[in-house]
């Protein structure tokens, strides 16, 4: 199953994009994708065809969507350190993807799914990440109130600076530990079983939440925020 | 009694007939957590349910008197629950817990809260039940890690703003300050 993309092309869903193809799609959605998927991978011999993501390879996917974000803020925290006032419309986009896609799906799967299955073994490290998540709500409200003020002051301006300058510094670590601590402790705290019900759950989840094309949308989304601020050409981080 | 009007994105004072709650439900629950189809009781979310829960009153710093369950940690209700209707499933449901109960019979009022206001609904996150009061499902918010806080209030997630009860069963809409730096 495809969905047409804005450019017109068929858009892949989620599962294709992290499986490496779009060949697979229409194996790979709806539930009893994962065991079906699994099962057909066991009984055909050698290892050769597409892997079913793993729930912490969904979440590290997800994750690679808030890395542009921040590199977004980033960009923008630049341009207002140089004096100059960001596209209004970036800062606002940039925003409800945290919000929509970040803060109201990939950190509830977090807290519903994984975090209570490793916090017995972590848990200072679980308690700073529902912190952290909460600090960061409370930053994209404000960046999400001063975009819709204008950015028209520079008291407005140089809040937004001190926002997304502390979004981004909280951010970075907050992922970094999630996938090296958070997610290899899942890993290894749950049965195989359980690894391919949740990455299904997921996917499911996603699916009813956002439609198949998900991570194309919101990947398009992303992309629209970086054209806007002149990041979204990857070769121009080439050193 | 305050009631949600997704028109106007607003509470207003009333108490809606069937025909409007159901007018105003099924918008919102396609707008909502997107999660309408009830799960039947999600067997991989590790929410424990108890046998016996309490709501009470305590008070929260900046928003006054506020329903907490038994731990002291805030009760909040979400408008596009449309009364007597659970539509945070899901990774909704984690950030938002629901306060649930083995049985209706667990349910206890501490001191400040109406007993005649508590109630339960199915839970679709457990197949449990779902504590009510003046007619919301009751959550918890994930970023209250410690008792006595209500980091919640007000925050538009999940579809729609997420705001602590009174101990008349009105929600409280007071707007937390904007923080520059996480602080707040």
């Amino acid at each position: 199953m495809t969905t047409s993309g804005p450019s017109g092309q068929p858009a892949p869903s989620r599962r294709a994009l992290l499986a490496g193809t779009a060949g697979v799609v229409g194996l790979a959605i709806g539930a009893g994708a994962t065991e079906a998927a699994n099962a057909l991978t066991r009984s055909s011999g050698p290892d050769t065809g597409p892997h079913v993501a793993s729930p912490g390879e969904e979440l590290m996917v997800e994750h690679g969507v808030l890395k542009r974000v921040l590199l977004a803020y980033r960009a923008i925290g630049d341009r207002l350190a140089a004096g100059d006032t960001p596209p209004v419309g970036a800062v606002a986009d940039a925003a409800n993807v945290v919000s929509s896609f970040i803060e109201s799906f990939h950190e509830g799967l977090e807290e519903a799914y994984v975090f209570p299955r490793v916090r017995a073994d972590h848990p200072d490290l679980i308690e700073t990440l529902l912190v952290q998540h909460d600090k960061g709500r409370h930053l994209t409200r404000t960046i999400t109130q001063l975009a819709a003020d204008g950015l028209t002051t520079a008291k407005s301006r140089s809040q937004l600076a001190l926002a997304v300058a502390a979004f981004v510094r909280m951010y970075e670590p907050h992922e970094a530990w999630e996938d090296t601590v958070v997610f290899p402790a899942l890993r290894s705290s749950s049965t195989q079983r359980t690894l391919d019900l949740l990455a299904e759950r997921f996917a499911e989840l996603e699916n009813r939440q956002f439609g198949d094309a998900a991570l194309t949308t919101v990947l398009d989304r992303v992309t629209g925020v970086e054209q806007q601020l002149g990041i979204a050409d990857l070769s121009d981080f080439t050193p | 009694m305050r009631v949600w009007s997704s028109g106007s994105g607003r509470f207003h004072s009333g108490r809606p007939g069937k025909a409007r709650v159901a007018l105003i439900a099924v918008p919102l629950l396609l707008a909502g957590c997107g999660s309408s189809a009830a799960l039947a009781g999600d067997r991989l979310m590790p929410l424990r349910v108890p046998a016996r829960v309490e709501v009470r009153a305590a008070s929260v710093d900046g928003l006054g008197t506020v329903l907490v369950d038994g731990t002291g940690h805030a009760l909040y209700l979400f408008p596009p629950d449309a009364r007597r209707h659970v539509t945070c499933v899901g990774a909704c449901a984690g950030t938002w817990p629901p306060l649930v109960v083995a049985s209706r019979t667990g349910v206890h009022a501490g001191p400040g809260a109406l007993g005649s206001e508590l109630g339960t609904v199915r839970d679709p996150n457990t197949g449990a039940r779902d504590v009510t009061y003046a007619g919301y499902p009751l959550y918890r918010y994930a970023g209250d890690v410690a008792p006595g806080t209500a980091n919640g209030q007000a925050l538009r997630l999940n579809g729609g703003p997420w705001y602590v009860l009174t101990p008349h069963g009105d929600p409280v809409l007071t707007q937390p300050p904007y923080t520059v730096d996480g602080s707040a």
